[in-house]
């Protein structure tokens, strides 16, 4: 509820304070979206006008076809698709294995499961660069299969995530113990629990997991990078990456590529956004 | 080998060629793979990256030839002592020698053989310079003219550069061709396979003065010395630079297209010297290497291979005439040291002023050192550079302190590679 | 009796097979890869013949006689103040402020939750051009004002600075969203009675919010420090470690190590070493505080809870006790 009440208001002075906020506000908006505006004019300019003094906003000249050009000469529809394979197929595994192991910790508290959190939490403090070139030695010889090159390989390490299961164990513990109770009087077992009781109610808890793991896994640029050497297997991100500093791509492609990877996650968010608000209200985050 | 994903049609077709052929001739041998490496400056780390996890090519061309000392001692490449010495067109005095004395040790074992050699020099831009008021065919060829000739055609508020330094992790190698026409050496070999620091010396600091000058004094150079090698090559191609580092072919036609300029406005000269005599240009090759796990009919293969697209007449006049109707010939030297005037006379897609150029610029170019370590002293050296090339007034003695300290680490830190003369 | 009930195996063992492919999973794809990276840490490594010779403790050693890694621990230990006095705080003031606000709500939340989608290197690439000191915004706009042009990148007392300052005035979200959570649930009631006391709007802000996301603001700040210590991405794009390595955060000065040097063992040294550094510092953390992520979701907000819940009470006792009389009379 908002802090400055309703009587408040109709005061001069609270007038004032509203007035200044919401003025803050407003201007704010125009700094937090103009990033974005201006990569996506960007993509229509020609490679000269991109880098022109004074830089230029609104183009000059539509260039319809740097779209076109960008995506073949990039193959960047392969590399959009291996994105959205990669990240369709991490939120499977890893949402459910997350689901499993929160709500045997939240729920069902097996002997000397305390621990198992902060052996979960532990991983969130060791960053990728220090996990990279292990894991890849690691893959080029995992029991035996050579998985470097291979998508799985990507799949099955971004499958072991600690957020995911720290929201859904502070959802889980938010819901009444009854519950599973009188489940359990009528004789159903945990699994049973588990899908017909427990996962109904967390669809906005879900909501939230599942974007935030989309994002995550789009984002992404160190680890494909080092476990997908050939390029016709690496995902946007990293093909963002790839094309600087070579010399050899003008500025309006840059930003081409970088457009259209960014677009597919804002769309999703602007849409989704109600449930991910519900979803962390509901999920106990904040305490 | 294989060209990366966004190379253009021409590379393409000329591609297929070489592919084509080579299967034709080595149709009897089992697969030959053909694959890509990943773009940009990784391939080095891609290629430990295969060799630890147990694979690799086994015929590979992107080493450039300082890499060689580094790699043949620590069991990076091949050795193939057996097949150079017995090579007959070496014997015949036929291959390009320039580049040679990187690819053996001292005890004449051999590791690599040249794929392509390179000269780089000062890339002019016509359009930028006619712009400034002025007519590149006068450039001057000193230090001093040359500064001076900058900062006249300096304009910041265009904005256009007249100088643009390469920037970030590159500042050696400008600075590198620079030493020499001092008088300096950037490393002195002490004749027992190690090698003592020689830029910091006297020359070495009048060419760090100098180009400390650029920035300062003469106020001719972009100010973003991060620049990325992205940006540099788009104010060359734009024209917000006049001169810079590099060669006019590496600035392909459909880029240029794209920008609306033309190969015409680019040329290249000769680095400017500290006096009239020393102006020079700055050489470098890539090379042939094997894996060093290959077996002796592999390796076998690899150097009939490597023979044929590099060293056999008739394939590279074929070569040589495909290239050219694509637009794709450039000036790097031929391996073959007797077929270089035949390679330029294929090419006649050229503008015109570019033979005579690369010519100027062949006669006074000087190979790279490549002395064990090369890469990690062209890494060493950026931070002492970007401090003297950040700090508006600093003294000789302190840049000579920064040098000495950069001299020092490298003493410290490759003891095999680098050590003080007695 | 049954001392070993078939039951009590069911309930306190076999859950254990929920846990057992997360346990896995952790273990083989992030647990194992850094053992191996220690175990690597003490050999030279030979990039034909792994691992190479075994040197024991020699790496750390070098490490921590290295200049360049003992500035990079500098570097990390400036970035996390500088983020701390332009970062933290700015989605916790835009979550206040934007909870005030009555029509339009979702609108602005809306608005400030696309900063949320960006992947950090387009808005690294964006930022550098930005800060582009001949052609760039910032220096555009300077020049505008008349104001002298700054370096911005280039400049080793700037460069950290120009680094973290997007973060400061594109603030929204998804850290924001959850703060804006968090005070949505400060229950007005507490305002009210507050307001009838006599106090302001700063410091009802001030006294209830604020103390009352505590939890989450506690959370965030370690989230935030891990966050610091693995800044990698927008580092590298923006600046490469430059000017005179003035921006080369740990993360950073290990990846050159690797992939410049060829260093690898060395390298994975320094991983281990900023590991270690962030546990320490997390466990710090943790400990100050009665830390919700551990216990579950239920930390320090209960200590106000009680704390209001007792004032409530005697306000209403003492409501009673100032009406009874006046019934009387």
């Amino acid at each position: 509820m908002p802090a400055l009440q309703t009587v408040e208001l109709r005061s001069r002075k609270g007038k004032l304070t509203y007035g200044t906020i919401m003025g803050i506000l407003c201007v704010g908006i125009p700094l937090q979206i103009f990033p974005y505006v201006w990569l996506m004019l960007s993509m229509f300019k020609s490679a000269r006008e991109v880098r022109s003094i004074p830089p230029t906003f609104i183009p000059a000249t539509w260039l319809w076809e740097n779209i076109p050009d960008t995506f073949s000469r990039f193959h960047f529809g392969q590399n959009l698709w291996n994105s959205l394979f990669l990240c369709v197929a991490v939120i499977l595994i890893q949402v459910s294995i997350s689901t499993l192991a929160a709500y045997a910790l939240s729920k069902l508290r097996p002997k000397g499961s305390k621990w198992v959190m902060t052996f979960f939490l532990g991983t969130m403090m060791i960053n990728a660069q220090a996990l990279a070139w292990p894991t890849y030695i690691m893959f080029t010889n995992f029991f035996g299969v050579r998985m470097v090159d291979n998508m799985w390989s990507l799949i099955l390490s971004f499958s072991a995530w600690a957020w995911a299961i720290f929201i859904l164990k502070s959802f889980f513990d938010g819901l009444p113990h009854d519950l599973m109770e009188s489940a359990r009087i009528d004789g159903a077992n945990n699994f049973r629990i588990l899908t017909s009781i427990i996962l109904p109610l967390s669809k906005p808890v879900y909501s939230v997991v599942i974007l935030n793991t989309f994002m995550a896994c789009y984002n992404q640029f160190m680890y494909p990078l080092i476990l997908l050497p050939d390029s016709r297997n690496w995902t946007i991100m990293v093909r963002v990456y790839a094309i600087q500093g070579t010399g050899q791509t003008p500025w309006n492609q840059i930003m081409v590529l970088l457009g259209c990877a960014t677009l597919p996650v804002l769309l999703v968010y602007i849409f989704a956004q109600k449930y991910i608000v519900q979803g962390i209200s509901m999920s106990g985050l904040k305490g | 080998m294989v060209p990366q994903d966004d190379a253009s049609e021409s590379s393409l077709k000329s591609f297929d060629f070489t592919k084509a052929k080579v299967e034709e001739k080595f149709s009897d041998v089992a697969d030959i793979e053909w694959t890509r490496m990943a773009p940009g400056t990784d391939y080095r780390q891609q290629y430990d990256k295969l060799l630890m996890s147990g694979d690799g090519p086994t015929l590979w061309n992107s080493l450039p030839f300082v890499d060689i000392q580094t790699r043949m001692r620590n069991g990076t490449i091949a050795e193939i002592t057996d097949y150079v010495v017995n090579w007959d067109l070496r014997n015949e005095g036929k291959v390009n020698p320039s580049i040679e004395e990187a690819l053996h040790d001292d005890e004449g074992r051999w590791y690599a053989v040249p794929f392509a050699p390179y000269i780089m020099g000062l890339l002019y831009n016509r359009t930028a310079i006619e712009a400034g008021g002025k007519d590149p065919a006068d450039t001057p060829n000193t230090w001093e003219e040359f500064g001076e000739w900058c900062a006249e055609l300096t304009d910041k508020e265009v904005p256009r550069f007249g100088y643009t330094l390469l920037g970030s992790d590159y500042l050696a190698w400008p600075y590198t061709p620079w030493v020499w026409s001092a008088g300096g050496e950037m490393v002195i070999n002490n004749g027992d396979g190690t090698y003592s620091i020689g830029f910091n010396s006297e020359e070495g600091i009048d060419t760090a003065m100098y180009m400390h000058d650029l920035v300062w004094k003469y106020g001719c150079t972009q100010t973003d010395l991060l620049e990325s090698y992205d940006d540099y090559m788009s104010n060359m191609t734009i024209g917000y630079a006049c001169y810079g580092w590099g060669l006019p072919t590496s600035l392909n036609i459909d880029k240029l297209a794209a920008y609306g300029a033309t190969q015409d406005e680019f040329g290249v000269l000769p680095f400017p010297g500290k006096t009239e005599d020393d102006v020079i240009g700055f050489a470098g090759g890539e090379t042939w290497t094997m894996h060093p796990n290959a077996t002796k009919e592999q390796m076998d293969v690899c150097w009939d291979i490597l023979n044929l697209l590099s060293y056999d007449e008739d394939y590279l006049r074929e070569l040589w005439q495909l290239e050219n109707e694509l637009g794709l010939i450039d000036p790097k030297p031929s391996c073959r040291q007797d077929l270089v005037e035949v390679k330029y006379s294929y090419a006649t897609n050229w503008p015109e002023h570019w033979k005579d150029e690369f010519a100027a610029l062949n006669a006074v170019a000087r190979p790279e050192p490549f002395c064990a370590e090369w890469n990690s002293l062209k890494d060493y050296i950026v931070a002492p550079m970007q401090q003297v090339l950040a700090t508006e007034n600093i003294t000789r003695e302190e840049v000579k302190e920064l040098l000495d300290e950069c001299a020092e680490k490298l003493y410290t830190d490759f003891p095999d590679a680098f050590k003080k003369a007695e | 009796m049954k001392i070993f009930s078939w039951d009590r195996i069911k309930r306190d063992y076999l859950p254990w097979l929920f846990l057992v492919p997360a346990i896995i999973s952790f273990a083989l794809f992030k647990y194992y890869p850094i053992i191996l990276g220690f175990f690597v840490s003490f050999f030279k490594v030979n990039i034909v013949d792994l691992p190479g010779d075994f040197i024991g403790f020699d790496n750390y050693i070098r490490a921590f006689k290295d200049p360049d890694f003992l500035n990079s621990i500098k570097n990390t230990f400036q970035f996390l103040l500088i983020s701390l006095v332009l970062n933290f705080w700015v989605p916790i003031l835009l979550a206040t402020l934007i909870n005030e606000v009555r029509r339009g709500k979702t609108f602005m939340r809306t608005m400030y939750f696309i900063p949320a989608v960006a992947p950090g290197i387009a808005m690294s690439v964006l930022w550098k051009y930005i800060w582009q000191p001949d052609y760039g915004l910032a220096n555009f706009i300077l020049k505008s004002l008349n104001l002298p042009v700054q370096k911005w990148l280039n400049d080793p007392a700037l460069v950290k600075w120009c680094i973290q300052f997007p973060g400061l005035i594109i603030g929204g979200g998804l850290t924001m969203v959850i703060y804006l959570a968090a005070l949505q649930d400060v229950p007005e009631e507490q305002h009210e009675s507050a307001l009838l006391d006599g106090a302001g709007f700063f410091t009802r802000i001030f006294r209830i919010s604020l103390p009352q996301i505590m939890p989450i603001v506690t959370t965030m700040l370690v989230l935030a420090v891990i966050d610091v210590f693995n800044m990698f991405d927008n580092v590298q794009v923006m600046t490469g470690g430059g000017p005179i390595g003035a921006s080369e955060t740990m993360v950073l000065y290990a990846y050159d190590q690797a992939y410049t040097f060829l260093n690898y063992g060395y390298a994975i040294t320094l991983s281990v070493i900023t590991f270690i550094c962030v546990f320490i510092l997390t466990c710090i953390q943790m400990s100050l505080e009665n830390n919700p992520l551990l216990s579950g979701g239920k930390g320090g907000g209960k200590e106000q809870r009680k704390a209001i819940r007792k004032i409530k009470k005697d306000r209403a006792e003492a409501a009673k006790a100032a009406q009874a009389p006046a019934k009387e009379g």
